[in-house]
């Protein structure tokens, strides 16, 4: 493993359909992050994002290659051992918030919780601190129906926060939302990667974004075009981005 | 109150689940209506034993049941009065014969002939207070309330039964049988009206008696049958020539097959239903089950909260069950339509009830099994 990486892929190949009717996605792909990072993955459709972000994220078995997240091998554990990996170490977000519309807010949030065997009183509780974390302190109660587009995706981020992941992943969070909205949830993304030292590794395609990553990597045909350190780092006010390629590309 | 995904969609989107109710509602009605029937109907095939004040009958041996026993000696209730256990007995004859009334109305009729004093072991419950007496008048007949209509008769009402005229005297209530249509006369009344040159004027269809309170009816009735031989008359308890009547008619008949196979269809048609409903219930919900299945949660866990939702639908369509079944056996009694429910036909609608949703429920968690976690980042 890099050291000081969270997450490591290597050689990863994948490709859909068999045979001569086989569409290869990712072509030995290798790259790592760093906890505490905002890492954008952006290029066009069919480009390999969201299939490298499924694998990355041990959702999607690849056909070749190796995946380390935390120092553990994710595609050598068991379903069920990679089942549990996933709850004590990862948060997802996807595109639609997938909220169940008979919970209010807090309950979205505290479900996984119980799911995962904890008391209810402590799982209310972590999801109401949650929640306030992300700005719906005052809308709790509320069922899906009754929220916006923008604050169903922050339920969507308290719940994926609220067993405190080490590692977050987010599928174009903010395609559905309008650009204010996109911003605040971008910016929450960048907030958790900071202060809970997470690694956020978000796929978008929304070029707006990139003033609040730590790093941009754009792909294009499964393979690695472009992997930049924006020079603003962190500040929202840079958005010019300099073209730098990582300096300890994996071999 | 815990939080439970399950309720919460039942509760905040029971719209959707209502046709697994109504089916499952559906499925008990269904069989706990047939069941009625059958009990209501079958049970009456047996109400001139049942009804009676005789806790011992005695038949020709080859009897199954009570419209089929052939004729034996009277002579046999002397015997048995020797036993010291033998409060009172009596003979109950029946013959078949032709009602008319008027020119309008012919029914094929079953007359019984009874002992004509209330205190008779042959005279039916409902009959003993004053009924049995009336019969002591020449002629005179009763019967059933549920059987005017058919036999075009009113309380008072000259009829002819073989030619031979009889004055309707009493009208009883709850002696109607499927199968047979009673009318009661004293036993001097049917020997008229059957113009015996008979033969065996001594001769009855059954012979029972009444036992002294206290008395072992087990012991006394093997007793009676060592005395009697098995291979000339057969006897039997109240209880035994009751239900052994009743399952004569039902596999006799064939509407026991009958009732299981249209029993069986209900529970298939519930069950089809009732997981076709959770399955578009867990459908419209694939993707948040799906973001759980990304988080990490098992799919058996996701699984239990269908089974909680199947559970709850079971209940809540056996209690519709229920309530509409009271409502059903209501009707039934206004309109003297035997229907009959026991508690543990009930029971076994509420556990059939909470069975087709829980069968429903493993069938739909299927969809649920084959939800990938991956979908949602195609």
């Amino acid at each position: 493993m890099n050291a000081g990486a969270s997450v490591t892929a290597r050689d990863l190949q994948h490709g859909y359909g068999e045979g001569a009717a086989r569409t290869p996605v990712l072509h030995g792909l290798s790259l790592n992050f760093r906890a505490g990072e905002l890492s954008l993955m952006m290029g066009a459709s069919g480009s390999g994002k969201s299939t490298l972000l499924a694998i990355l994220g041990g959702l999607l078995r690849p056909q070749s290659g190796a995946v380390e997240l935390l120092g553990t091998s994710i595609w050598q554990l068991s379903a069920r051992e990679l089942e549990r990996f996933r709850f004590h170490n990862c948060g997802y977000i996807f595109q639609g918030f997938n909220l169940f519309p008979a919970l209010t807010a807090v309950e979205q949030v505290a479900l996984p919780l119980l799911f995962g065997g904890e008391r209810e009183s402590q799982a209310l509780k972590r999801a109401r601190e949650s929640l306030d974390e992300v700005g719906l302190a005052a809308r709790m109660s509320l069922r899906p129906a009754q929220l916006s587009g923008g604050e169903k995706q922050r339920v969507a981020i308290a719940r994926a926060l609220a067993s405190s992941p080490k590692l977050l992943f987010a599928d174009e969070p903010t395609s559905a939302l309008d650009s204010s909205n996109g911003e605040i949830v971008i910016a929450l993304l960048q907030k958790i990667a900071c202060e809970h030292g997470a690694t956020v590794i978000t796929v978008t395609h929304d070029p707006h974004l990139g003033k609040h990553a730590e790093r941009i990597i754009q792909l294009q045909d499964g393979r690695i075009a472009d992997d930049t350190l924006p020079s603003h780092a962190g500040s929202a006010a840079t958005l010019i981005s300099l073209p730098l390629t990582r300096p300890e590309p994996l071999s | 109150m815990p939080l439970s995904l399950a309720r919460a969609t039942l509760l905040h989107e029971w719209p959707r689940f209502l046709p697994g109710v109504l089916s499952v509602a559906f499925a008990g009605i269904l069989m706990l209506v047939q069941l009625g029937l059958l009990l209501g109907m079958f049970g009456t095939v047996s109400v001139l034993i049942d009804s009676s004040d005789a806790q011992i009958w005695i038949t020709s041996p080859e009897t199954q049941s009570f419209d089929e026993s052939r004729d034996i000696p009277t002579s046999l209730g002397a015997l048995i009065r020797s036993q010291p256990e033998i409060e009172r007995s009596d003979a109950l004859r029946t013959y078949d014969a032709e009602w008319r009334l008027e020119s309008r109305v012919r029914v094929g009729v079953v007359l019984v002939g009874l002992d004509a004093y209330s205190d008779a072991p042959s005279c039916p419950e409902p009959m003993r207070t004053a009924l049995c007496s009336r019969l002591a008048e020449p002629m005179a007949v009763v019967v059933d309330r549920a059987e005017l209509d058919k036999l075009g008769a009113e309380l008072g009402a000259l009829a002819e039964i073989n030619g031979h005229r009889v004055r309707v005297a009493g009208i009883s209530q709850g002696l109607r049988a499927i199968g047979a249509t009673y009318v009661f006369a004293s036993t001097q009344t049917l020997r008229a009206i059957s113009e015996a040159p008979l033969p065996d004027i001594d001769s009855a269809t059954f012979i029972l008696a009444r036992i002294k309170p206290g008395t072992d009816l087990e012991a006394l009735r093997d007793r009676l049958q060592n005395l009697l031989r098995p291979s000339a008359y057969r006897v039997w308890s109240r209880e035994e020539f009751s239900t052994g009547t009743q399952r004569y008619w039902l596999t006799e008949s064939g509407v026991g097959a009958g009732f299981l196979f249209s029993s069986l269809l209900g529970l298939i048609i519930g069950i089809v239903i009732t997981s076709q409903t959770l399955r578009a219930v867990i459908l419209a919900s694939l993707r948040e089950y799906a973001t759980f299945r990304a988080i990490g949660v098992p799919s058996s866990k996701l699984g239990a909260v269908v089974l909680e939702q199947s559970l709850w639908i079971g209940i809540a369509g056996a209690t519709l069950t229920l309530l509409l079944s009271a409502l059903i056996v209501m009707l039934a009694h206004a309109f003297y339509i035997p229907l009959k429910l026991t508690g543990w036909a009930i029971f076994a609608a509420v556990v059939i009830g909470i069975f087709t949703a829980g069968i429903s429920g493993l069938l739909a968690l299927r969809a649920l099994y084959k939800v990938e976690p991956a979908v949602l980042l195609r």
